[in-house]
């Protein structure tokens, strides 16, 4: 079955109980990421600027990491919403999810202000708007996670 | 119960493989994208608020290190000296609140209703020492580009800003 090692758990989204539901998440986290990624490879000299504002990476991954991330999230994002290594891709979303998750949970905790940068970057988003994202992210990373147990494509077909 | 656990092991370095193909692709994109994108930036930016102010240092990039004041004392001796004009481009409400003794206000959005005047009152030799708010301002360093393609030479960037001014507890004029 291909579920995490340790997990006995049967969750509610899960493909083969429900099918359709399954498929629209799928889709919307798919979506999510893809639509988030688009402003960030346009403007990564920005989405730097926003890394930076975070205040806990080292100077040298900043510049590798706006380079990077967003095509690792428009390609995740494709790969999810068309429905090739599906789970790779849930894979590189849950642990994409983690990390903003962890970001904004420290900034949030020792009162730093700072844009996520998560979608538009020139929306801005302090503390109020950060706990909402935050929710949001928890949210996705928990669909994430559930939706991690879809059987494989051969085999789901 | 062995075959089961067997299937786990393999399913599991199926879509770790799946993930390293993803990443790989992604890596090669972004670089490809970004060496040949107008908005690319280096592959190290200037992260480092004690070498002056911060940037990611983008293919475009205003920011010229070589005419960074990083040192207080060295300001400090500027403006007491008098030697050059002090340029400060926050906006005028800013300006008003509080500005480093002497300075003229020049804010960047204003720029090309003020250059006018600017050009009249200050000669192209003019000694300028441009500022704005602080190490994470690159307003400094757009306006002195600008000034720089209207003929301006000797210019300098207070690249600290008015947070740095201030935070060595020097005095301030407002208007």
């Amino acid at each position: 079955m291909g579920l995490p090692i340790g997990w006995k758990g049967d969750c509610p989204l899960k493909y083969d109980k429900r099918p359709l539901l399954a498929l629209v998440l799928r889709l919307v986290i798919g979506i999510t990421f893809v639509a988030a990624s688009i402003d960030k490879i346009g403007d990564p000299g920005r989405f730097a600027t926003i890394i930076y504002g975070y205040s806990l990476f080292p100077g040298w991954i900043i510049n590798p990491s706006a380079i990077v991330l967003p095509f690792v999230e428009l390609f995740a994002g494709m790969a999810l919403i068309v429905g090739v290594v599906p789970r790779s891709a849930l894979m590189i979303i849950s642990t994409l999810l983690f990390v903003f998750i962890v970001a904004i949970t420290i900034n949030l905790l020792r009162g730093h202000q700072f844009d996520c940068g998560c979608f538009s970057l020139a929306q801005t988003s302090r503390a109020s708007s950060a706990f909402w994202l935050l929710v949001r992210d928890l949210v996705l990373f928990a669909c994430a996670i559930c939706l991690f147990q879809i059987k494989r494509p051969h085999r789901s077909l | 119960m062995a075959q089961e656990r067997n299937e786990i092991v393999q399913n599991m370095v199926q879509d770790f493989k799946g993930g390293a193909v993803l990443l790989i692709v992604s890596i090669c994109c972004a670089l490809a994208f970004n060496s040949w994108s107008d908005s690319g930036i280096a592959l190290k930016g200037q992260w480092d608020r004690s070498q002056g102010v911060v940037s990611p240092m983008e293919k475009n990039t205003v920011v010229d290190g070589s005419r960074e004041i990083n040192d207080l004392d060295t300001m400090v001796e500027l403006v007491n000296s008098k030697r050059c004009t002090l340029v400060d481009v926050r906006s005028n409400s800013q300006f008003d609140a509080g500005h480093l003794p002497g300075a003229v206000s020049l804010p960047i959005e204003a720029f090309d209703q003020m250059i006018g005047d600017f050009f009249v009152e200050y000669p192209l030799d003019t000694c300028l020492v441009v500022y704005c708010a602080g190490r994470e301002c690159l307003d400094s360093h757009r306006l002195a580009h600008s000034l720089k393609t209207f003929g301006f030479f000797d210019i300098r960037i207070f690249s600290g800003g008015f947070a740095d001014w201030m935070e060595g507890g020097l005095s301030v004029e407002i208007r």
